[in-house]
């Protein structure tokens, strides 16, 4: 006796839906987003019996489908060439509008685009464009082409398809989260990294010297930030002070930073003076410029016998000299280019004396731009009003300014490192 | 071409892919690279490292990054880093324009 029809089209239906089920696990069982979308493609046409699939996942970055996966004969032709925008061919109209598409003969569809098959030699014939959706997000379509029976797709098959790829778009989604979150902890572990780099060179601590008191403040930011300050014993009663910060962040910028600092070292030796340390400094940098990282940056050299205080800048925030009689002097006399942008800048030289009692404040815009909880900037002003009224010696001096700074944002996050340097001849 | 809104640590990458594909469209008799900075409202050390490499690539080419209608807080951050004296700078397409 023959079945009926319709007991024959149940039957088919319950091998289909237990399969569907087998595959739900096999495409949830993997975290790495390649091998689920070879999945996906992969029981797409073993159990939508098709000769080809392909898979677009939507860029947000361009709002277009790009080919992911392509298999059948053609797909590893098809792979690198595909990229489709919202509402073009098929799978970009299915994307647009979120609703599955079943074609039974698709050059007979007046948005199916015949450049493909004209140039893989391939025919498309019937096919399902599914759109993968999480939630009420569209993320991608997946289709399948040409059923392996020469017969057109019929409204069973595309049922099945939007099982399938209901659980497909739900892997792929958790998989490009996994992924994401891995590529977050790795950049965690380059900032850990380039801290450690950026805080091995940074001095342990301030110098000594007779009559003179230096004092650091340094506080990195969550993420590492580009500050760096170093002092430089000279000879003849001499100390070298510098204090800049270099473009980005991370370990570029702090290798960029270690090759700055120890490339000054070295002129700061053999150069007549701050302004022609920085030109060779300079040039040194300019010639290696890569992604067009650059510092601004200042260089004191002072002579703690004399009190002569010999200033370069390089684009950076100008020293404060604050006076023992409570007045504030900024140093804004000799400011060149950052360093390592054009090679062949010169820095002109800015001399003052230090009297006893009179410190020097450098700084980075950290302190300038350290910010509250209101979103409010510490600004010039706070900053320049603590200048003026702190405590004479140099190292009470930065703890009123860190104090001020510190009252002001409270427990706020920064997100840029705060470098303070403050010195001076005792009073 | 033209930059809008914030340049950061962000949005730094992308500007740096448009220039790039800038870059490539440049024909063979080209002069300069003009760069309009009037949208931009904000840049960190990160979108001025992103015009730096610009300038040295345009250089590298023979060619001038002339960058134009700064608004008023990119005018500051340039001035205030003495950016002023590496990168060419012009308060209108016009004049950047002129004498190429």
């Amino acid at each position: 006796m023959t079945k009926p029809v319709d007991t024959l089209r149940l039957e088919r239906k319950i091998e289909r839906l237990s399969t569907l089920i087998e595959v739900n696990g096999i495409i949830s069982s993997s975290l790495n987003l390649d091998q689920i979308l070879e999945n996906v493609m992969t029981i797409s046409e073993k159990v939508m019996n098709a000769d080809a699939s392909s898979l677009m996942l939507i860029d947000e970055k361009t709002n277009e489908l790009v080919y992911q996966v392509a298999l059948g004969a053609v797909g590893a032709r098809l792979k690198q060439e595909f990229r489709l925008k919202l509402g073009q061919g098929i799978a970009g109209t299915v994307a647009q509008e979120g609703t599955p598409l079943l074609i039974e003969d698709v050059y007979q569809h007046p948005k199916f685009y015949r450049g493909h098959d004209e140039a893989t030699g391939y025919r498309t014939k019937s096919m399902i464009a599914v759109p993968l959706k999480v939630g009420e997000r569209i993320t991608g379509v997946a289709q399948v082409i040409n059923r392996l029976d020469e017969k057109p797709f019929d409204a069973d098959d595309l049922e099945l398809f939007v099982a399938l790829c209901s659980t497909a778009a739900i892997a792929i989604e958790n998989a490009k989260m996994h992924r994401s979150l891995m590529e977050k902890q790795r950049l965690v572990k380059d900032m850990e990294f380039a801290r450690t780099v950026q805080q091995s060179f940074l001095p342990d601590s301030p110098p000594r010297a007779a009559g003179y008191t230096f004092s650091a403040h340094y506080t990195p930011a969550q993420e590492v930030g580009g500050d760096f300050y170093d002092f430089i014993p000279l000879d003849r009663g001499r100390t070298g002070v510098v204090i800049g910060d270099v473009s980005g962040k991370g370990v570029p910028a702090a290798l960029f930073m270690a090759k700055l600092g120890s490339d000054l070292r070295t002129l700061a030796y053999t150069e007549r003076g701050p302004g022609e340390a920085f030109g060779k400094l300079n040039d040194l940098l300019a010639a290696r410029s890569r992604r067009g990282m650059f510092a601004t940056a200042l260089y004191l050299e002072v002579e703690t016998e004399t009190g002569r205080l010999t200033v370069t800048n390089a684009g950076h925030l100008p020293p404060l000299v604050r006076r023992g009689d409570g007045t504030m002097q900024k140093l804004t006399q000799a400011v060149g280019a950052p360093l390592g942008i054009l090679p062949g800048m010169a820095f002109g030289q800015e001399i003052v004396t230090l009297g006893k009692g009179d410190s020097v404040v450098l700084y980075t815009d950290g302190v300038i731009e350290a910010m509250n909880d209101q979103e409010e900037l510490y600004g010039y002003e706070r900053f320049e009003a603590v200048v003026k009224s702190g405590p004479a010696d140099p190292g009470g001096l930065s703890a009123a300014i860190v104090q001020s700074v510190n009252a002001f944002t409270g427990l706020t996050a920064q997100h840029d490192d705060i470098t303070l340097l403050c010195f001076g001849a005792c009073p | 071409m033209k930059i809008r809104g914030d340049v950061d640590m962000s949005t730094s990458p992308d500007v740096r892919g448009k220039i790039a594909e800038a870059f490539r469209q440049i024909d063979a008799g080209s002069k300069a690279v003009l760069i309009d900075l009037s949208q931009v409202r904000y840049m960190d050390s990160s979108g001025i490292a992103t015009l730096v490499e610009a300038m040295q690539n345009c250089m590298k080419r023979s060619l001038r990054l002339r960058l134009v209608d700064l608004s008023p807080p990119v005018r500051d951050i340039f001035e205030l880093a003495r950016l002023s004296s590496v990168f060419e700078i012009y308060a209108s397409l016009a004049e950047a324009e002129a004498g190429l």
